[in-house]
């Protein structure tokens, strides 16, 4: 049942101990390459942000010439945007940490979250259907994201994302023949 | 040709919007819809007929509901003003939907054959709708005043999937619609074939194979009366509801609208009333008249409030008059109404989600009320009649002593025994965390006051203060979990107490979730997701759970749905 996943970290998953009766050892993380991804789009987002907020300044200065205003507009945009560019390059690799998953008789459980913490688990049989994603960012990583449909109300879809494609892929046809065609009655 | 999800390509999206135009064939909700799509079913035309004639006018009415109002206001200034843009534009609004119902009812034609229901409509983009009779899990009816005047019924044709109504007749004889009740129930195909289907696709699993053959032997008539409401239990609920509120708003919500400048002269009047009797009073007592008013509006209000519970009262018998709940093998029936009569079936094992609700009057007067959720059907706010009978207003009011026998009977394997439940309250510290919020809360609520105003502000906190610390000990305590050998229970609720069960071949998605506050406190919050919640009013999100207490539960809850098919037993 388990799936063949060369990347897996299985050693530690946790930077907690919290989580120990969940034996960690079953569990897998995402694809390292989703920590480059991650911060790609992540800074492309940046300097999208980067370039509106020049944009703003330049016209904020063409219109009301230079002052004391647009100085402290420029050091708080300036503040902003270093703090966004650093959590660009931080983040994807402390949430990486985070985010692990499981595929086992009973299902897929998927934990994730860093300060808000969450685990979610698809009892098996419950798929309605699932998808694998790819983007065009995505799809240069060789990365796919996996989303299963259930009958559910508040999580009916259950997205992970940044596995690899063929992991992806694999889990997906893995789930599809583990749902023995029951449907919500 | 069937569409059923095939796990092999389900991958694929639905790509049925392109075939649409090809085929000029559609099927109604798109991939997991069991309805069939023939490209060559073979439309017998002679047997095929056309709606009801008065069809023509509830098609019409109902299309023209959405915008009455501004028509109406349209015409009548059009009419007595003189302003003859007006009355055309008001025609331009309704020849349209007039034009539109006349072809709609041209156009539409049904007739069973074969064991299915066939709806042809359309002329341009020609649609035919075939379900298979097996497939047909409901046919509801509902029938307002007007509707039984012309002894006819607006029908809806509903099967296990979907969010929307297979085909929606409106309206039909009485005669037909009893007459396709008879086919698609009382076909001795039906029940066989039901089976059949379960067998194959795992479709709809029948509830117990040895019990399911003996209702198969007996009669199909045979139906279980399961429970009459007397009017003193509506009366009762109508007393204890709120109900009236939302209709007194509505109702003054349409007098504002209606009667603006009539409303602002009313209160013109009232003002100019109270100035002169002030002003005669003058003379005596100004004091009195004080009281005098304040006896006034004390009156006022009394008036209103007993206004909201009469017209609550109202509601509770116009819409429920003469419940009456039946069980007919596996379908439970619901009929009731005064004016609007409505009758829906609901399949026992569509059930996901029972609720009991009791709120603080109900339990006063030894009364409960019962709501479910069933697979399929519109999950959203859908005040539509059937809907909302089978869900929201399963049962509206019922003694509680009759609540474990009609809970045991809407499933099997249930066995309901409230009072001596294993109840599991919520982590002990909940009650340190909660007082601790509700003083934090005071604290900001009387610091914001004392910036308003500094000799009066702090009265705020201090009156909150005792409110808030009794509601947070209270709902400490009001928060109880029960796991059993087939379900999970879950109460909660100070004022309106809930009781809620579901079951582990129901549950969808399990989750947890750790806000930081939590991991500070070591709790968790654990959830669990059904289809279709929401009309219940209970959501099983049970939180300040102890972290470990709510890890097991998940694993273990885990291994239970899984081990589950979606079948009993």
């Amino acid at each position: 049942m388990t799936i063949a996943n060369s990347t897996s970290d299985a050693a530690n998953p946790f930077d907690t101990t919290r989580d120990s009766i969940n034996s960690p050892e079953l569990f897998k993380k995402l694809a390292p390459e989703n920590i480059r991804y991650e911060q790609l789009s992540r800074a492309i987002t940046s300097t999208i942000l980067t370039a509106i907020a020049f944009v703003g300044l330049l016209i904020w200065w063409l219109t009301n010439g230079f002052d004391i205003v647009l100085l402290l507009l420029a050091a708080a945009a300036a503040t902003f945007l270093t703090y966004l560019f650093a959590m660009a390059w931080r983040w994807p690799t402390i949430s990486y940490r985070h985010t692990s998953w499981k595929l086992d008789e009973e299902g897929l459980e998927i934990h994730k979250g860093v300060f808000w913490k969450h685990q979610i688990s698809v009892p098996l049989g419950r798929v309605q259907h699932a998808d694998v994603s790819q983007g065009p960012i995505q799809r240069s990583f060789g990365l796919g994201t996996l989303v299963l449909h259930t009958a559910g109300t508040q999580n009916s879809s259950v997205v992970l994302s940044g596995l690899n494609q063929s992991t992806a892929t694999e889990l997906r046809d893995q789930i599809i023949t583990q749902k023995r065609g029951d449907y919500v009655v | 040709m069937s569409f059923e999800p095939d796990p092999t390509n389900s991958n694929l999206p639905p790509t049925h919007d392109t075939d649409r135009d090809n085929e000029r064939t559609t099927i109604s909700s798109a991939y997991e819809s069991p309805t069939e799509l023939n490209d060559n079913v073979t439309i017998p035309t002679a047997q095929m007929s056309f709606l009801h004639p008065t069809s023509l006018i509830f098609d019409f009415l109902a299309h023209v509901k959405t915008y009455i109002l501004p028509v109406a206001i349209g015409l009548f200034y059009g009419a007595t003003e003189g302003q003859g843009f007006l009355l055309i534009i008001s025609a331009m609004l309704i020849v349209p939907t007039l034009l539109h119902s006349v072809f709609s009812y041209f156009t539409l034609k049904y007739c069973i054959s074969d064991d299915q229901l066939i709806v042809r409509e359309g002329i341009l983009n020609r649609n035919i709708r075939t379900v298979p009779l097996a497939r047909i899990q409901n046919i509801d009816s509902v029938q307002n005043p007007l509707h039984r005047l012309l002894k006819v019924a607006e029908v809806k044709i509903e099967t296990a999937s979907g969010t929307k109504p297979e085909a929606v007749l409106r309206v039909l004889s009485v005669d037909k619609m009893n007459s396709l009740r008879t086919t698609v129930f009382e076909n001795p195909d039906h029940r066989s074939k039901a089976q059949q289907t379960n067998t194959t696709t795992g479709d709809f699993p029948a509830i117990e194979t040895g019990q399911s053959q003996t209702i198969d032997q007996s009669s199909p008539d045979t139906s279980e009366d399961l429970l009459e409401i007397p009017l003193a239990w509506l009366i009762k609920a109508g007393l204890a509801s709120n109900r009236g509120l939302v209709l007194v708003s509505i109702l003054l919500g349409v007098i504002s609208q209606f009667a603006n400048d009539k409303f602002d002269f009313a209160f013109a009047k009232i003002g100019e009333l109270i100035k002169s009797s002030n002003g005669g009073q003058e003379l005596t007592d100004a004091a009195q008249s004080s009281w005098g008013l304040i006896g006034l509006s004390l009156i006022a209000i009394l008036f209103v409030l007993g206004l909201i519970r009469l017209l609550g009262v109202g509601w509770y018998v116009i819409r429920f008059h003469g419940y009456q709940l039946k069980r007919n093998g596996n379908d439970l029936r619901i009929s009731c109404g005064l004016w609007t009569k409505v009758s829906a079936s609901i399949p026992i094992q569509r059930i996901q989600f029972i609720s009991i609700h009791r709120s603080l009057l109900m339990r006063w007067w030894g009364l409960a009320a019962i709501r479910i959720e069933t697979a399929g059907g519109d999950s959203s706010q859908n005040e539509n009649s059937t809907e909302s009978i089978s869900k929201r207003w399963f049962i509206p009011v019922i003694a509680e002593d009759h609540v474990t026998s009609i809970i045991q009977s809407l499933r099997p394997d249930l066995i309901w025994d409230e009072t001596n439940l294993q109840f599991q309250t919520v982590s002990p510290r909940t009650t340190n965390r909660l007082v601790r919020l509700a003083i934090i809360q005071t604290v900001i609520i009387s610091l914001i006051g004392l910036a308003a105003s500094l000799t009066w502000g702090w009265i705020a906190g201090v009156v909150l203060l005792p409110l808030l610390l009794t509601r947070a000990v209270k709902k400490g305590k009001s928060m109880q979990y029960a796991r059993r050998s087939n379900d999970v229970i879950y109460r909660s609720g100070i004022f309106n107490r809930k009781t809620s069960i579901t079951f582990f071949d129901k549950i969808q998605i399990l989750c947890i979730n750790q806000s930081p506050f939590d991991r500070r406190w070591g709790m968790a919050t654990l959830c669990v997701d059904t289809a279709a919640a929401g009309p219940a009013g209970h959501r099983m999100q049970i939180a300040y759970l102890e972290e470990q207490f709510a890890h097991n539960e998940f694993q273990d809850l885990r291994v239970s749905a899984a081990g589950r098919e979606p079948v009993f037993g």
